[in-house]
């Protein structure tokens, strides 16, 4: 406890400032003005970046350079519905691991999710969304049935990184079992956006 | 003869082909047949797993979805309300059968970085080295430093995130909190170094393929080993720690691997005895404890933390020039090779066949493999409260558990 008193706040200012350390490579590559670059899941097309095909991979960094802007993620018109205590089920449907790691990131010290009043629980049956993580795998389907339904109305589900978005370069997407409100990209995507995410998700400005 | 020291050999029992290593035990993985995966792992639900009967037993399904546990996995609990049974694992809910054979190495090396995205780096470098040995790349000294520098930093990393999740679940949550924000710390330094947290994209072919910064890299991780050593100081201190983790989930397997041989007495890392990295250059130590329980697992992984800090320090001072990597896409490779390393969890065995411009095989006797079958093996007599620290200290993963078609 002394040594935590002794270190000082760790906790990020963010949403009230900006991020202060953004891995470069999970924000978005935008081209340099010249130059081509072979992407090996076909995200670019013109010369723009689809972040939802997005792997995070850097082979285009000849031509493109990432902007380094967490707001990345995208909702459906079914956002915004939730406005104090949010409570959030983490469910994998078949990652590498990575963005999960990235998810409970957001309960340490440095993010501290709680202290904007957002909370993980232990069953979706207690959560107003559900943040689904990894290709579908087969085994998952079911249980990512099973616990969809579970989630009381209203809802909102969330689509984690590239896998869970397009299938990234693995698989299939979420979207062969669900739907997804808000798409959330990166692989993984950083604590940042996904916090960013579940922040304008809940009517944050 | 240590666990880990030797693959002894690679042989088909019926339709599955198994790696024998070390003695006693064959351990197994599975080379491109999906089908038969299920019944591969009756290492877990076999002789380990097996069903105890008796009044008032039944059967505590947890999983594969549920919170506590990071990754999806079921487990099958046979209790009578508080002493585990016997315990039987499904770690294929979440299996993605990643398709390997028949794509270019390109996209092979793709798949292989999101394996586990936790130890990106080890398998990047296992994939790296075979491909470079069949296509006749040479060995760049500087590019392995810059290699074992990276998987360092990842071990670190991993070993970090089994600490603090072991205090977590011994309800040690300043610990907690102090570890996992001090992990967060490293994957920022991870990031303004490397460019991604965990590595994704750096590792090419005959070099890396972004410009890295390592200056001054080993201040940082002496920085990072310094604080983790005074958390852990305070730690070991703590009577309900020590009490709830010492004695739980002991296993003494002759088929150990990693963190779990080590803290079982076994002095065995392939790290020295067979690395296709120039570790034997650097004199590491390695780091042994004699219980076979959480406590020793943990104590095992406290020291490795400061021996990777140490090798970091050594490496950073070896390398010169760190070349760029190479355009392999499109090229011809022919040829197998079988290549090893000690990732956090233990010894990782990676073998690729290529032909044409192809990948022909694939395989991976990854350590979460062993380690899922050693908790099985040692939960075994505990209480249900000691599940959290058994699986927990063996640092399992569930993504390297699935198959490879």
């Amino acid at each position: 406890m002394f040594r935590g008193l002794r270190k000082g706040r760790v906790t990020t200012k963010f949403p009230r400032k900006p991020p202060e350390s953004v891995p470069a490579w999970t924000t978005r590559p935008i081209w340099k003005g010249e130059g081509d670059a072979s992407c090996p899941v076909n995200a670019i097309e013109d010369h723009r970046v689809s972040m939802g095909r997005c792997i995070s991979c850097g082979y285009c960094s000849g031509a493109y350079e990432p902007d380094g802007s967490v707001d990345l993620s995208t909702a459906n018109g079914k956002g915004r519905i939730f406005s104090r205590s949010y409570h959030v089920y983490l469910f994998d449907a078949g990652t590498c691991g990575a963005c999960n790691l990235e998810i409970k990131a957001l309960t340490n010290p440095v993010y501290d999710m709680s202290r904007l009043g957002i909370f993980f629980t232990s069953t979706p049956k207690h959560a107003d969304a559900i943040l689904v993580s990894g290709v579908m795998a087969d085994g998952m389907r079911e249980p990512l049935r099973h616990a969809v339904e579970a989630l009381p109305e209203p809802r909102l589900v969330f689509a984690v990184g590239a896998c869970a978005i397009s299938g990234g370069i693995l698989g299939k997407a979420i979207s062969e079992v669900i739907d997804a409100d808000v798409i959330v990209p990166g692989c993984p995507p950083n604590p940042f956006t996904i916090l960013d995410a579940l922040l304008k998700s809940r009517g944050d400005s | 003869m240590n666990p880990g020291d030797q693959i002894t050999g690679s042989t088909k029992i019926g339709e599955k082909q198994v790696v024998l290593r070390g003695y006693g035990n064959p351990s197994w993985s599975e080379i491109r047949d999906g089908e038969e995966k299920r019944e591969d792992y009756m290492i877990c639900n076999g002789k380990y797993g097996e069903i105890s009967q008796g009044s008032d037993v039944f059967n505590l399904a947890y999983g594969p979805s549920t919170g506590g546990l990071e990754e999806s996995v079921r487990f099958n609990i046979y209790t009578y309300g508080e002493r585990i049974l016997s315990i039987a694992a499904e770690p294929l809910y979440k299996d993605r059968r990643i398709v390997m054979t028949g794509t270019e190495p390109v996209t092979a090396l793709l798949r292989v970085e999101r394996i586990n995205g936790a130890y990106s780096p080890f398998y990047s470098s296992l994939f790296l080295t075979a491909l470079e040995s069949i296509g006749d790349a040479g060995n760049d000294p500087d590019l392995g430093y810059a290699r074992i520098l990276m998987n360092e930093v990842a071990r670190i990393a991993d070993h970090l995130h089994v600490i603090g999740r072991l205090a977590e679940g011994a309800a040690q949550n300043v610990a907690y909190h102090q570890i996992f924000a001090l992990r967060e710390d490293l994957l920022r330094i991870v990031s303004a170094r490397f460019g991604h947290r965990y590595f994704f994209g750096v590792n090419g072919y005959g070099g890396l393929r972004r410009k890295v910064n390592l200056e001054g890299i080993t201040m940082d991780i002496h920085r990072i080993s310094g604080q983790f050593r005074e958390i852990w100081s305070k730690l070991e201190e703590s009577r309900i720690f020590v009490d709830r983790i010492q004695t739980t989930t002991t296993v003494r397997k002759p088929w150990l691997i990693g963190p779990a041989a080590r803290g079982a007495g076994f002095r065995t890392d392939s790290r020295i005895s067979s690395s296709g990295l120039p570790y034997g250059d650097l004199g590491m130590q390695i780091s042994v404890s004699e219980s076979g329980d959480s406590l020793s697992r943990a104590l095992v992984r406290k020291d490795e933390i400061a021996e990777s800090a140490s090798i970091i320090e050594t490496v950073e001072g070896l390398i010169r020039h760190v070349p760029d990597a190479v355009d392999f896409n499109g090229r011809s490779f022919e040829g197998e090779y079988t290549t090893r390393t000690e990732a956090p969890g233990g010894d990782a065995v990676m073998r690729i066949a290529l032909s044409g411009s192809r990948m022909e095989a694939f395989y991976l006797r990854s350590p979460s493999v062993q380690n899922l079958a050693a908790f099985c093996a040692g939960i075994g007599g505990n209480v249900l409260t000691d599940f959290t620290f058994g699986f927990e200290s063996l640092g399992i993963h569930i993504s390297e558990t699935g198959g490879y078609l």
